[in-house]
């Protein structure tokens, strides 16, 4: 599924996006001969002529993944989005926690290792940041407590 | 003796206790990500450059802490070359083929400590070489007004795409990507906003330090977990008698510094880093073997001259990279963007302007390559095996550890949970372009000069008042120009022209 002429479409697709959104950009007072429009879409062309010479060129088949390798990537992915999402309103202490527990088990930790570096790493690396390197990080739901 | 007096200053720079203490810290950890297959500078690199500013670092000292990384990182790599046979970041491919040989051989002590050496010995005739060439080039640089800027930033890209992918088309591709996501944010010279969706947190433009994670670091991690086979048991050689005796050395000293040489004149090229330095001082001194000295000829078997040549080549190679970067603001790694990009960031624009406005920035930066490069080599003899070490940690234990160094990072910046969103999905969309052979280094490239490019473009095009000609009117931009079109059309010619067993031989 993955290959140069997936690459060369999506190439394309970018650069119609680039186009698209990118024409309207005319200052309503010019000063120089050359506008905010014009590098955009030259970068936009690059990426374009990239993207018909990969669409005919084809071939350049990605190194097929196994079925579980591709789950494990999925989860991997899943799970850094979700912590992304959970990081502000749960708080940096208890997602930092279900991420590297569920992370540490993905390249293969058993349950009781992933949970006690999970506990290691979250309260240890909000203690160092938090209170020694002043890095404010949300509290979360365990405001109050740490 | 100008040069010497600048260089004294940055002596004076270099040696400020806290200075002295991040060279040290960079080193050691340099050293470990260099160990670590998978992680190299970049990831590292990368990880800092949100760091440097929480920790509220002048210039001169994030480029110190951010230079002796990357160095060290040069010498880590060796070491799982030599012992376990996977080279700890790319530019160590090279190491293995001989140094591990060597190491079955029981030799992996010998191995370990005259790499070290002529790493150092390439390192530090790179770091002289940068002091002898540096200021010539930037007085030479001062010439260069927005039309040959405009030249040499394509001069670069067309490098990066000839000579370090092997397919160039994806190589342009990147740096086009590269260019597109610096456009986004509200243009300075108009006032327009561009690309930002009405999202306020695009109006400044995507973080650098977010599209570096996200780049480096988070892709990364899904390349590890690709590669991941359940737990082997990393299998190391005994190490054998520790130190490398005289005769070694004077055996191996040609080799170094035709190495070294080699390594220095790649490092200057934008694109051509330690890998295609290493190479090609690798396969001449293999043929220079099989020619002069077909009796010693052990290549191939674990031949000292190849380590030793190969180890001063990629190292010196990693030093000369700073010329371009400090005289003409173009940087020839994606190491090197990254440090370019952090100097961005502190309001300091990379160019021939920078020796002169910048002197104790560049000459601490350059007197502490002298230093890291001794404090590099006084930690590798001895304390080689601790560094080993490194390579029994499980990956469940770095990676989560990985992810929140990068998210800690990325946080501190804009406290902004928008910004950890979008380190993961480009993280995931640099995997899959990854995967696809797609290069980092010149969409990093594209990202962190394309500003640059498009003021000097219109400001080239205001003085002409819109007239195209005007970007190739000077021979600086001439030569550029017919240089660029040469370095992307010169292979091509070649591979069709050439021979298929020539084109083995290259290789």
């Amino acid at each position: 599924m993955s290959n140069n002429r997936t690459l060369g479409a999506m190439a394309l697709l970018m650069a119609a996006v680039l186009v698209v959104f990118g024409w309207g950009l005319v200052a309503p007072f010019a000063y120089e001969p050359v506008g905010p429009r014009a590098f955009p879409m030259i970068t936009a062309a690059l990426i374009g002529i990239c993207g018909i010479i990969l669409l005919i060129q084809g071939g350049g088949e990605a190194e097929p993944v196994g079925s579980r390798t591709l789950l494990g990537l999925l989860m991997m992915a899943a799970t850094l989005f979700v912590y992304a999402l959970v990081f502000e309103p749960l708080g940096y202490v208890p997602s930092t926690l279900a991420m590297s527990a569920v992370v540490a088990r993905l390249f293969g930790a058993t349950w009781t290792q992933a949970g006690i570096s999970g506990l290691i790493l979250s309260v240890g690396s909000y203690l160092l940041f938090d209170h020694g390197l002043d890095v404010v990080l949300p509290a979360g739901i365990l405001r109050g407590l740490i | 003796m100008e040069t010497l007096g600048f260089l004294m200053s940055g002596f004076s720079v270099a040696a400020m206790p806290m200075n002295l203490l991040l060279a040290a810290i960079g080193a050691v950890v340099g050293t470990m990500v260099g160990v670590l297959p998978g992680l190299g500078p970049v990831n590292a690199v990368a990880m800092l450059v949100p760091v440097v500013f929480a920790l509220g670092l002048p210039p001169e000292s994030s480029m110190i802490l951010m230079a002796s990384i990357y160095i060290g990182s040069e010498y880590g790599g060796r070491i799982s070359a030599i012992l376990i046979n996977v080279p700890g970041e790319a530019s160590a491919v090279m190491t293995a083929l001989e140094g591990y040989p060597l190491s079955r051989q029981g030799m992996a002590g010998v191995a370990l400590s005259l790499s070290a050496w002529t790493s150092f010995l390439g390192s530090v005739l790179a770091t002289v070489g940068i002091v002898l060439a540096a200021p010539v080039l930037s007085k030479w640089a001062l010439a260069f007004g927005p039309v040959e800027y405009v030249a040499l930033m394509v001069f670069a890209f067309a490098c990066l795409t000839g000579l370090l992918a092997d397919q160039p088309v994806k190589a342009l591709l990147a740096a086009g990507i590269g260019l597109a996501l610096a456009t986004i944010g509200i243009d300075a010279n108009s006032g327009v906003m561009r690309y930002t969706f009405d999202m306020p947190n695009l109006i400044d433009g995507l973080a650098f330090s977010t599209l570096v994670i996200g780049l480096f670091a988070i892709s990364e991690l899904l390349i590890l977990l690709q590669n991941h086979h359940d737990e082997e048991e990393v299998k190391m050689e005994r190490m054998g008698r520790s130190l490398f005796n005289l005769s070694e050395m004077r055996f191996t000293l040609p080799a170094a510094l035709r190495g070294s040489a080699i390594g220095f004149f790649i490092g200057l090229l934008p694109g051509a880093g330690g890998t295609v330095g290493s190479a090609l001082a690798y396969s001449t001194e293999r043929k220079m073997a099989a020619r002069r000295d077909p009796a010693q000829n052990r290549f191939g078997n674990g031949d000292l001259r190849g380590l030793a040549t190969v180890e001063a080549a990629n190292n010196s190679a990693s030093n000369s990279n700073f010329i371009p970067m400090l005289t003409l603001g173009i940087p020839s790694s994606g190491t090197t963007a990254i440090m370019l990009g952090v100097l961005t960031l502190y309001n300091i624009t990379p160019g021939p302007m920078l020796f002169s406005s910048q002197p104790d920035l560049v000459w601490g930066l350059i007197a502490s390559l002298f230093i890291g490069n001794v404090m590099l080599l006084a930690m590798n003899i001895p304390l080689v095996g601790v560094f080993a070490r490194m390579l029994t940690v499980p990956a469940w234990v770095l990676v989560p550890f990985i992810v929140v160094v990068s998210a800690v990072g990325v946080y501190s910046g804009k406290s902004a949970g928008f910004d950890l969103i979008l380190m993961v999905a480009v993280g995931c969309i640099a995997y899959w372009l990854r995967r696809l052979h797609v290069p980092m280094a010149p969409l990093i490239l594209g990202f962190v000069l394309g500003d640059i490019l498009e003021t000097n473009l219109r400001r080239s095009l205001s003085l002409s008042a819109g007239d195209v000609e005007v970007l190739w009117s000077s021979w600086i931009a001439i030569v550029l120009w017919a240089a660029a079109g040469a370095i992307l059309l010169v292979p091509r010619l070649l591979r069709r022209l050439l021979p298929p067993e020539a084109q083995l031989a290259e290789d």
